[in-house]
């Protein structure tokens, strides 16, 4: 006799047992699956806290021994550091080092005949202070053009200022006051 | 349902729920597990493990730095430390500046009228020393006093410097000058700090400073004029 699909001919107590019988080997089966992958879990925690423990152990030894490497080596560590901070010291220091002697060359070089200085003053902030006499008012403009000039005394200082100038000294010399600033000064 | 002697024991109202003995029995072992012995040991290994790593990036750090400090040749650093030491001083020694002057105005033919710490730090400058300097002689000499300074072995900044003609018709100039020095390092609590690298530029500068003479005179930049050499005379 052919089955029809869908009917089971079983008896309604009979399929109840068979489904109970499974749904307890699953759940059998299911929390022995579970306790036993806590287990190898729990297990491979500690194997993993004893494997990072041996790990830091190395490395606390290694620290140790080069620890005291670098402690018997202090005097040379000193050595260097204090090298290094004096080469830092002296490239800062050379890096805008101010030249006053090449200064008093420039201004000796555009001080022209008839022009006498009685006084010059340079600061640190770059700024030049010049006093003089001049033997004529020609003299006197020949130095403030040299001054200016952008191929001579411009090439080297800026703000060529006449601060006074005053003729009829006792000689004839013209008093004279200059300022101007140093190019590229700090 | 056919029943096992032992489940047979158990009360009738509990044996509907035998079937859910087993189960039951591996969640509450499996959570004591869990929660006993796995929770926190996974906490530990959390710690450990952080540990571990931080210790390993000590220990990488302290054995660069200690094979460095062996490989570095101490015969050469402290030549360069006497090289250094030329340049920039230990110590405050106000005493080697004024007889470097002294020294340095004798050999330029000018006289020394007065040298003077002024304060003991230049503004904004830390180890440093401030000298009033006031030498007298001519043009040249006073000239001669500068290109020295300036070309010195111990580096000297010139700050400042107000040239007058003086009663006796001689050039007298007022400058300050700045001297520096730099302490022995300090050694840092701290064993990881690695140890400086010198760059090329610095490498240089030991050769310089070697080359460095007193008596030296800077290369002249003046632009080709008809000046005069000394511009204080008359002549």
């Amino acid at each position: 006799m052919p089955s029809s699909p869908g009917i089971n001919l079983l008896p309604e107590e009979g399929r109840e047992e068979e489904r109970t019988k499974q749904r307890k080997q699953v759940l059998a089966l299911s929390s022995a699956g579970i306790l036993l992958v806590i287990i190898i879990l729990t297990l491979g925690s500690y194997a993993g806290a004893a494997y990072f423990r041996s790990q830091d152990t190395a490395f606390q030894t290694k620290i140790d021994a080069s620890s005291k490497a670098i402690t018997g080596l202090k005097s040379v560590e000193i050595l260097d550091r204090t090298v290094n901070n004096k080469l830092i010291r002296l490239q800062s220091v050379l890096a805008n080092y101010p030249k006053f002697s090449t200064l008093l060359d420039d201004i000796a070089a555009f001080t022209p005949n008839g022009v006498t200085l009685t006084s010059l003053s340079f600061d640190s902030a770059g700024k030049l202070a010049l006093a003089g006499l001049a033997s004529s008012p020609a003299n006197f403009g020949d130095f403030v053009n040299v001054l200016k000039d952008p191929q001579k005394g411009g090439a080297k200082f800026s703000n060529v200022e006449i601060i006074s100038v005053a003729g009829g000294g006792k000689q004839g010399d013209y008093r004279f006051s200059l300022s101007m600033t140093r190019k590229g000064a700090p | 349902m056919n029943l096992t002697d032992w489940q047979a024991r158990i009360p009738a109202r509990y044996q509907p729920y035998l079937p859910y003995a087993l189960p039951i029995g591996a969640s509450v072992i499996g959570l004591g597990i869990a929660l006993t012995l796995l929770l926190p040991n996974i906490n530990d290994i959390v710690t450990i493990k952080s540990q571990a790593d931080a210790d390993g990036v000590k220990s990488q750090s302290l054995d660069t730095k200690s094979k460095a400090l062996q490989g570095l040749d101490q015969a050469k650093l402290t030549s360069e430390l006497v090289n250094t030491t030329g340049a920039i001083p230990s110590d405050k020694d106000v005493a080697g500046f004024l007889g470097e002057f002294s020294l340095i105005a004798g050999k330029a033919g000018a006289s020394v009228d007065t040298a003077q710490l002024v304060t003991s730090a230049a503004k904004g400058e830390k180890n440093s020393l401030n000298f009033q300097v006031i030498i007298k002689g001519g043009f040249a000499n006073i000239k001669g006093f500068l290109t020295s300074i300036e070309t010195a072995r111990r580096v000297m900044v010139v700050k400042s410097i107000s040239i007058n003609v003086s009663e006796d018709k001689k050039l007298s100039a007022d400058l300050t000058i700045t001297g520096y020095y730099e302490p022995l390092a300090n050694i840092s609590a701290n064993l990881e700090d690695s140890l400086p690298e010198r760059n090329a530029l610095q490498e240089k500068l030991l050769v310089d400073l070697q080359k460095r003479t007193i008596y030296a005179a800077p290369a002249s930049t003046t632009p080709s004029v008809s000046g005069r050499s000394d511009p204080f005379s008359g002549q």
